[in-house]
């Protein structure tokens, strides 16, 4: 159990006590950070863990073990994190494009 | 959250064809491309042509003008390819032209060849199914030995090779090398992040020679943001001439860029640093990066700040984050 936030390039865990009703998946292994290009960020779990999926922006993931962050990238990738056990909202990093005003995701 | 649902074959095949469209060059084997090729008509037993002729790309007058005929006369054989290739060209989009070679049929190679795999109950695959596949296995051997497009005209089949494609890790035509879309003897375009560029333009991008003003002459938006990010982060700092205004306490640089690019506007951008692990799985030299911030939060000078609202976090949160890669 963490109450600090777990970085991985454009992907933020951040510790949360509730969450909201959603619909709830349970699985060993997912995509938290999906990449066209196939470099995506991954969690593990040895045990099923559940993500909860409020709306596009609002999603969760509840491990009730240690697990594992990866991101899929044969070279330049962000180092594999440890992920204590506990409850994260899945946020992504968006920067601002000056020429068309608008915020885009982040992808690394 | 997501999952692969097609099968573990129909992954390997995509594969196979990526692999294909990405080869750094290939053996033109002109006879067995022909012989593959003519193999499908026999497949359906239509009449093969009479005659047979390969052009070096399809921007050959000959070749458009069979493609166009072709597709004219909505000939239901080659109606698809040949579309592709005129509508390729008749666009001036090589970027269609990189990807429609016999791609256009390689695409229901995929839906079928999964489909027959698992297929609708009570759907079961039948012999023209069995067909397609056997079909769009002759067009892949063609495509293997260099193949890339191919128009029937008046009795006459048309083949164009298969253009050398060069993406970046986004599926984007995109080389700072070589042009991204060639044909062996034939026509060269440069593309960078999926926008083509003329070669001269192109050149002063990757040799980070172009300067702020020559990015302003850019018409396209799409291709100035290209252009200006393609720059190394000093250089491009440089060329707007940013103003560095705060230091964070986790290092992010925060910088102000008045008059940004001719357009009277002030904007902010942060500069960071990240370590990545490489193939080997050692670390490599930190690579740092730009990202534009909002002008309404970048003014207000803090550097950590930018990085908590570009993940929608409060700045106690971003600074209380100790696992970082």
């Amino acid at each position: 159990m963490t109450d600090k936030p777990i970085r991985q390039g454009s992907l933020m865990l951040v510790p949360v006590d509730e969450v909201p009703e959603g619909r709830i998946t349970r699985q060993k292994s997912a995509i938290v950070e999906h990449s066209e290009s196939g470099h995506s960020h991954v969690l593990d779990c040895p045990q099923d863990f559940e993500t909860i999926t409020v709306d596009e922006d609002n999603v969760f993931v509840r491990l009730m073990t240690g697990g594992v962050l990866t991101h899929q990238k044969q070279a330049e990738r962000h180092e594999e994190l440890e992920i204590a056990p506990g409850t994260y909202r899945i946020k992504h990093k968006n920067e601002y494009k000056p020429f068309e005003k608008i915020m885009k995701q982040v992808i690394d | 959250m997501e999952k692969r649902d097609y099968s573990q074959s129909t992954a390997d095949l995509i594969d196979k064809l990526c692999v294909l469209v990405e080869r750094k060059s290939f053996h033109l084997d002109k006879a067995k491309a022909t012989e593959a090729i003519l193999k499908t008509y026999d497949l359906f037993d239509l009449p093969r042509p009479k005659q047979v002729v390969w052009h070096k790309d399809i921007f050959e007058d000959t070749f458009e003008r069979s493609a166009r005929s072709a597709r004219s006369a909505g000939s239901a054989w080659s109606a698809g390819s040949a579309g592709s290739a005129w509508s390729a060209r008749s666009a001036g989009s090589a970027g269609s032209a990189g990807f429609t070679a016999l791609d256009d049929d390689f695409y229901w190679f995929v839906f079928e060849y999964e489909y027959c795999q698992n297929p609708d109950r009570g759907l079961a695959p039948n012999e023209n199914d069995q067909k397609y596949l056997e079909y769009s296995q002759l067009l892949l051997e063609a495509m293997e030995v260099g193949a890339g497009y191919r128009v029937e005209d008046n009795d006459v089949l048309h083949i164009v090779p298969t253009p050398l494609v060069l993406i970046d890790d986004q599926n984007r035509f995109h080389s700072e090398v070589a042009p991204a879309i060639r044909w062996k003897g034939g026509r060269e375009f440069y593309y960078l992040q999926g926008e083509s560029f003329d070669k001269g333009l192109w050149k002063k991008i990757i040799d980070q020679k172009i300067t702020a003003s020559e990015v302003m002459q850019i018409d396209n938006s799409d291709k100035r943001t290209i252009a200006i990010s393609m720059l190394r982060p000093d250089e491009m700092l440089k060329q707007l001439n940013a103003e560095m205004i705060d230091t964070g306490v986790k290092g992010t640089g925060l910088y102000k860029i008045p008059n940004f690019m001719d357009t009277g506007e002030t904007e902010y951008a942060i500069r960071m640093e990240t370590r990545y692990k490489l193939d080997g799985g050692e670390f490599g030299a930190p690579k740092e990066f730009i990202e534009f911030v909002r002008p309404e939060v970048g003014v207000k000078g803090d550097a950590e700040l930018c990085q908590a609202v570009a993940f929608d976090i409060t700045k106690e949160q971003w600074l209380a984050t100790e696992q970082e890669s």
